[in-house]
């Protein structure tokens, strides 16, 4: 019922950004047959599919008003500005511009919609990553988790050494295991879903199996369970922080891109009109 | 969670957990208990108590006395009480005309939030969590001489004048009811002299009830008259019985409980399936119909550690139903037995109906039901384990559920932002839980249909609201007092230490530097137009406020 | 207690604790409000009485062992974190700081000044402007169109609301060196010249291409193109007017060129039509050649053949001349006085004396005092009597009285006050002026003689008509108008070039590549059928040029359209309209410096 009334509402603002599209297509179509300069209305519709998109940081500041779903303004925000790139291509052509001013807001608006692009590629695939770690932690929560895992696991390392009298698990700590458990870990390849971390704590502890006392080898097998439990909190922190800091590119932009606007629409009613 | 782990592991016995280990009045003088013991209630009862339940036993640890003064209240309607009462001196009241509004029991009505306040939201940044205004709280500490809100009737006077009362004097019994069935109290009863009442709790009274006869009958006969007719009407295969063979079911229709009363406590510990009640065992002969009447019962198959839960069972729900009508309607036929088993999740009140009756009175009368068995039977491992899952946690008790895709939430805890500016800048919930799957349950508070937070109040702060079916908790009656907190099985209300508007927490004044804390919880965004902000904030739809029923049919989908 | 307490994550908080950042283990209160360490002590002890107490809460692990210190401060204290923003707070900042930046920037780099100096250099500028404008910008730069681009902050702001575009309305820039779109005859008056010519788009932009759609869009007869559904041409097309001169093809091409007395002077059969019309010239017409080369070797003698006679003796009653009075002048012969006055002209006096001293030919009374007036000035003065009567009727003098010799005249007035007949030199055969015994008169020394032309021109102008009569018929003097028509619009005019028809509006036809497609010449009869029925020596027969019949066939649509068709030659509807009012394509004939020169045929 919920998926369904989703799949609807979506299509149906997908539907009406099409006809948009579409009609506003056809008008400069008709200006252009009575030799009216279509730049004004291309540019006004272009404005508009440029403004929709900004005002969705507006909805999540009036949580506290009934002003619609927020997946609703999320469907807006994409498909405007989708359509923002085909009104783009209605109001300047395929070509890229020249004058100064007009290759930067073709520079900004290009990185703008191309990192919305990467951020909602990026949103469609790292939830799932996540979610198939199995485990579940607040971004932030993970330093204080971290820090646990750290500390439990220095004392496991030193419960081995003082039960079986052996400094392998302490030199071995010291060289290799401090360094994973220090803080998060393999951050580029938890983001691109690779397996090196999972295979470097493998091989880690293969080697230390090969040696160490039967007898503690409890204390052995407890450092491993938080190496792989701090797998998924690293799978965790790398997604979770690239969610969070590709928004660090993509906001500045877009305002960087909104001012520029500003003065375009300035210049060029200076200019020529 | 390392610390409990630790202080465990540092002991390694511990003692086997009894049956009176905590009483219902620790301090129990003896006078009081005298009082007791010499009340005709108590020494009318003729029957033979086991030595391990002694009945002397049962009133010194599972009844007290309760003194009230004027205008104390002793039960608010829509509470969810434990404890039955005999009112011993002094007279009580119940307002039936007008009822007295659920403000001036010290619980809270969902109103809704102002426009300016939510300006005001948006305009005001401070940073500090749970902030008071302290000016305007009549509440100030647990231990001030002061009688908290919620605990007594306001301008007794005028509302003794203004409203229509019933009157209850010395001897009346009242509240075994709801104390017994876990439904919310009918009336609102307050002391309109000095009063004295016993009060026992439910497991004395279920107790005292098995073994007298005569408790057991007037109870009995209590229920009967008020509470099952008008829980048989609502039953679906029953509502359309005539008025003749409803009485008939009416007069045969035997009462079970199974169960613990007080699951929650236990349920916290330990989750073990196995060690829950059995009422029905797959492949025996069903011996009358099973109706719930309140709690949750596992509807499972197989034995073992092959048992899979294959649905469960709510209030209104029946079991045994096809096996008995095909039995009846095939009189040649050998094999009826029960397909399914019946365990208790928690405690279960359980309504059955004798054979007799049903193929009597019932089943001429009704249409074949549908056969819901086969529907059931193809279902898979990985259908089941979602039940289980749910079931287990006892995510069935939840009406308002929140649970989160986490394959399309990108964890950008716009919800718990959103709470927030609904709520003064605090959230009031968790965006934490443990994941299934796909799925998470946060620590959101489920608005259940057995509310155990509701158990205990002192002050009425926690009530539900009657408009919209939520849970709220009324802040400034709250004393902070943490029943519910350690009730609610799911950790789903916080305790919070309050602040002004420097930051400074708030403290009782008592020189320990105790905080003042009062308890939060999902209130179901009550004055927010369009429902809860969480499920609105979210731009990927990932998060969701549901029952288990719908949710396992879409889920599965 | 297994409530949970004080656990709700906010995440929009500001701060995060400086240990956690570091991956050490974060403080339980997280930084405080303001931004300080929250986590410096682990309690607030409290006083009671005299005792300070320690209220480490419990899920800290409650009251420490030890206690606070005698001064109230807590005992287990550690260095304050440095809090650092959240991402939240980053991202804030990050966002302020573009867009101040670019605030920054564009103000540095744009309105007024540049930072990056050069006068050319404009960050402002949209692009290269077009081949033409790039050159012929007067130097002062962008202020050539745009007038807002060098004016204070203010009314640079003005210029938003105002329309300071360099085609408005009202002060449209382009309009100073381009004509268009402003005369009544235009049918295309546009609102701008920005909505189809686009500037700042490089060197070689084009000029905007129309596309048929754009024309259907106004004009309601729409068809699919040229050979599907355009209207057929008008009747009579192209011929609108009847030809200047008095050519008649059809005579000449069926008649005189296969003459066999003109064999060697008449084209070649299959250059006739290209003999006289030169087609290294086509464009909109395939001018005629010079009459030297396509006229004179036949019709040259004409040209000398009829004098203008200026002025003729016409016959006095008495005379009104004393001799004695121009004795000293004149010095002529011996006089003597006759009793009796005989004139010695018995003629009335031309039409052209008429017209100039006005009076009536037949008033004998009247025309004797200025007849003898002008003779007598003529003596005295030469021809500036003359002159000025030519002067006072508007005529030009100078080129009507070229090369007349005031010698002559005295001599011959002096002949005439004398009452006899002048007897002057032979007559030159290459003319130019001579007098008669009774007349002045002026002979034609060539075809274009200036002379011949300025007196009928003046005759044209006059609209007098003994004087037309005489003058402007085809066997009038010079045999000018044997060949150029005379036509009366609005005025009377000679058709002395040989194209006078005005160019069709917003249409443009280029002879030039249709005449190469089989050679020069080889083409002329695919389009100019001749009319053998009709002859056009009758259209002269009366003033009104528009009546007339064509000497040849009108130009269907078909015969164009067996080549401009989709399969062939597919041409748009601006391959032969133009959208612009003007001859020929925009550039050529729409810039103001050229247009007061028009082109010659």
């Amino acid at each position: 019922m919920n998926e369904q009334a989703r799949k609807k509402r979506i299509i149906f603002i997908a539907m009406f950004f099409l006809l948009a599209l579409l009609g506003a297509w056809w008008w400069i179509q008709q200006q252009s047959l009575e030799l009216v300069d279509t730049v004004w209305t291309s540019g006004w519709v272009l404005l508009a599919s440029i403004f929709l998109p900004s005002i969705f940081n507006l909805r999540k500041r009036l949580a506290a008003f009934n002003v619609g779903k927020a997946s609703t303004w999320y469907a807006i925000h994409v498909v405007s500005g989708f359509a923002a790139i085909f009104f783009y291509i209605l109001h300047a052509g395929f070509k890229i511009p020249t004058g100064a001013y007009e290759i930067l807001l073709f520079t900004l608006f290009a990185l703008v919609s191309v990192t919305g692009i990467v951020g909602y590629v990026v949103q469609a695939i790292l939830p799932r990553r996540m979610t198939e770690t199995g485990e579940e932690i607040v971004y932030e929560k993970i330093p204080e988790e971290i820090y646990e895992i750290r500390n439990s696991a220095k004392s496991a390392m030193l419960a081995y050494t003082e039960s079986s009298g052996s400094n392998l698990l302490s030199k071995h700590y010291d060289s290799a295991l401090r360094w994973f458990f220090e803080q998060p870990r393999f951050y580029i390849n938890h983001v691109l879903g690779g397996a090196k971390a999972p295979a470097w704590v493998r091989s880690q502890f293969e080697a230390i199996r090969r040696f160490a006392s039967p007898d503690s080898m409890e204390h052995v097998d407890e450092i491993e369970r938080l190496a792989l439990h701090k797998l998924n909190v690293d799978t965790h922190f790398a997604c979770q922080d690239v969610m969070k800091r590709w928004l660090l590119v993509h906001l500045p932009l877009a305002v960087a891109f909104l001012v520029t606007v500003v003065w375009h629409i300035i210049l060029v009613h200076v200019y020529a009109s | 969670m390392s610390e409990e782990v630790n202080s465990l592991s540092a002991s390694t016995t511990l003692e086997r957990p009894k049956r009176w280990d905590s009483a219902f009045d620790p301090d129990l003088v003896e006078k009081d208990f005298e009082t007791i013991m010499s009340r005709k209630e108590i020494t009318e009862i003729d029957a033979s108590f086991p030595p391990s339940l002694p009945l002397d036993g049962i009133v010194r640890n599972d009844m007290r006395l309760t003194r009230l003064e004027r205008g104390d209240i002793m039960v608010r309607e829509g509470d969810y009480g434990n404890s039955a009462f005999i009112l011993i001196e002094g007279k009580v009241h119940i307002a039936t005309n007008p009822q007295i509004s659920v403000e001036q029991l010290g619980g809270s009505s969902a109103k809704v939030q102002s426009i300016f306040s939510r300006i005001q939201g948006l305009l005001k940044k401070n940073w500090v969590p749970e902030v008071r205004m302290i000016a305007n709280n009549k509440q100030l500490s647990q231990t001030s001489s002061e009688r908290p809100a919620g605990t007594s009737i306001p301008n007794i006077d005028n509302v003794m004048e203004t409203h229509e009362m019933i009157t209850l004097g010395e001897g009346e019994v009242f509240g075994e009811l709801a104390a017994l069935g876990r439904t919310p109290r009918t009336a609102t009863i307050f002391a309109s002299t000095d009063v004295v009442a016993i009060e026992i709790r439910w497991q004395g009274l279920r107790d005292i009830m098995k073994y007298d006869t005569g408790w057991r009958k007037r109870i009995d006969k209590n229920y009967r008259e008020t509470a099952l007719a008008n829980h048989l009407s609502n039953t679906e295969i029953l509502k359309d019985l005539s008025k003749e063979a409803a009485e008939h079911v009416s007069q045969g229709a035997l009462f079970e409980t199974y169960g613990a009363f007080d699951w929650h406590h236990d349920f916290k510990n330990k989750k073990s399936a196995a060690a829950e009640v059995i009422i029905a065992k797959e492949g025996d002969y069903p011996d009358g119909l099973l109706l719930i009447r309140a709690g949750f019962a596992r509807l499972a198959k197989g034995s073992d550690y092959e048992r899979r839960t294959i649905s469960y069972l709510g209030a209104g729900d029946t079991f045994g139903l096809n096996e008995l009508y095909s039995a009846w309607k095939n009189p040649g036929q050998k094999d009826f037995q029960l397909s399914n088993s019946l365990t208790a999740l928690g405690y279960v009140d359980i309504i059955r109906i004798p054979v007799e009756v049903l193929e009597e009175h019932v089943f001429p009368n009704m249409p074949e039901p549908e056969d819901l068995s086969s529907a059931l039977d193809e279902r898979t491992a990985a259908d089941d384990h979602l039940m289980e899952w749910a079931v287990d946690n006892r995510f069935i008790n939840g009406s308002q559920t929140m649970v989160i895709d986490l394959d399309r939430c990108n964890r950008c805890d716009d919800c718990v932002r959103a709470c927030g500016n609904t709520h003064g800048g605090n959230p009031r919930f968790r965006r934490e839980g443990d994941p299934f799957e796909k799925w998470m349950v946060a620590n959101a508070c489920m608005h259940c249909k057995d509310p155990v937070c509701m158990i205990g109040c002192p002050t009425g702060a926690i009530n539900r609201d009657q408009y919209s079916g939520s849970v709220i908790i009324n802040d400034t009656t709250c004393i902070g007092c943490a029943t519910c907190a350690n009730s609610c099985p799911f950790e789903n209300i916080n305790m919070v230490s309050i602040r002004n508007l420097e930051g400074s927490i708030i403290t009782d004044g008592s020189g320990n530097g105790t905080p003042i804390m009062k308890a939060t919880k999902c209130d179901l965004c009550a004055g927010r137009p369009g429902g809860p902000a969480c499920v609105q904030a979210c731009p990927k739809d990932a998060l969701q406020r549901v029952d288990f029923r719908d949710f396992h049919a879409q889920a599965r989908l | 207690m297994s409530a949970p307490e004080n656990s709700y994550n906010r995440p929009s908080y500001p701060h995060i604790c400086g240990r956690a950042k570091l991956w050490g283990k974060p403080c339980p209160l997280g930084p405080n409000v303001d931004g300080s360490c929250g986590g410096v002590q682990e309690c607030k002890p409290t006083r009671s009485g005299d005792r300070w107490k320690c209220c480490r809460p419990r899920s800290q692990g409650g009251a420490c062992a030890n206690g606070p210190l005698p001064d109230g401060t807590c005992a287990n204290t550690q260095p304050p974190c440095r809090p650092s923003a959240s991402v939240r707070i980053t991202r804030f900042r990050l966002v302020a700081a573009a867009a101040f930046l670019t605030v920054a920037l564009l103000f540095a780099f744009g309105s007024g000044g540049n930072i990056v100096s050069s006068d050319d250099f404009s960050f402002k500028n949209a692009g290269p402007l077009r081949a033409g404008h790039a050159e012929s910008m007067s130097g002062k730069g962008c202020v050539d169109c745009h007038e807002p681009h060098e004016k204070n902050a203010s009314m640079f702001l003005a210029a938003i609301t105002k329309n300071s575009a360099p085609d408005s309305a009202e002060n449209n820039k382009c309009l100073d060196c381009h004509v268009i779109g402003t005369s009544a005859g235009d049918p295309h008056k546009v609102e701008t010249c920005v909505s189809c010519h686009k500037e700042h788009a490089g060197l070689k932009s084009p000029v905007t291409s129309m596309t048929d759609a754009q024309c259907h869009s106004c004009h309601k007869v729409k068809f699919a193109s040229f050979s599907e559904g355009h209207p057929a041409f008008k009747k009579g097309y192209p011929y609108d007017l009847r030809t200047s001169l008095n050519f008649d093809h059809n005579r000449h091409l069926s008649i005189h060129f296969v003459d066999a007395r003109y064999k060697d002077k008449a084209p070649s059969e299959g250059e006739t039509c290209i003999s006289c019309h030169d087609t290294t010239k086509a464009e909109r017409n395939v001018p005629i050649k010079s009459f030297e080369a396509s006229c004179a070797a036949c019709h040259n003698d004409k040209i000398k053949s009829t004098a203008l006679t200026v002025f003729e003796l016409p016959e006095f009653e008495k005379n009104p001349f004393d001799f004695k009075d121009f004795e000293e002048v004149c010095r002529s012969v011996n006089v003597e006085a006759e009793d009796e006055f005989e004139s010695v002209s018995t003629e009335q006096p031309n039409p052209i004396s008429a017209m100039l001293f006005d009076f009536d030919p037949e008033e004998i009374g009247e025309y004797s005092g200025p007849i003898a007036e002008f003779l007598k000035q003529s003596i005295d003065n030469g021809p500036s009597f003359l002159g000025d009567k030519i002067k006072d009727l508007d005529g030009n003098s100078f080129d009507m009285l070229n090369g007349l010799s005031a010698e002559m005249l005295m001599q011959a007035a002096c002949s005439w006050v004398t009452n006899q007949e002048y007897e002057g030199p032979e007559i030159s055969e290459n003319g130019g002026w001579f007098a008669d015994e009774l007349s002045i008169k002026y002979r034609a020394r060539k075809h274009g003689d200036p002379v011949m032309k300025a007196w009928l021109d003046f005759a044209a102008d006059q609209e007098n008509d003994p004087v037309s009569e005489s003058l402007l018929v085809s066997d009038g003097p010079g045999g000018c108008i044997s060949c150029h028509g005379v036509s009366e619009t609005d005025a009377v005019r000679i058709g002395w070039k040989s194209v006078t028809r005005p160019a069709a509006p917003n249409f443009k036809y280029p002879h030039k590549p249709h005449l190469n497609v089989l050679g020069p010449g080889t083409q002329c009869q695919t389009c100019h059928v001749i009319d053998k029925s009709v002859d056009t020596r009758k259209n002269f027969e009366q003033l009104d040029p528009e009546v007339f019949k064509a000497g040849f066939k009108q130009i269907s649509i078909e015969t164009c359209s067996q080549c401009h068709n989709k399969q062939r030659v597919d041409v748009g509807c601006r391959g032969c309209h133009s959208f612009h009012g003007g001859e020929n394509s925009f550039a050529k004939s729409q810039f103001k410096h050229e247009t007061k020169v028009k082109k010659d045929y």
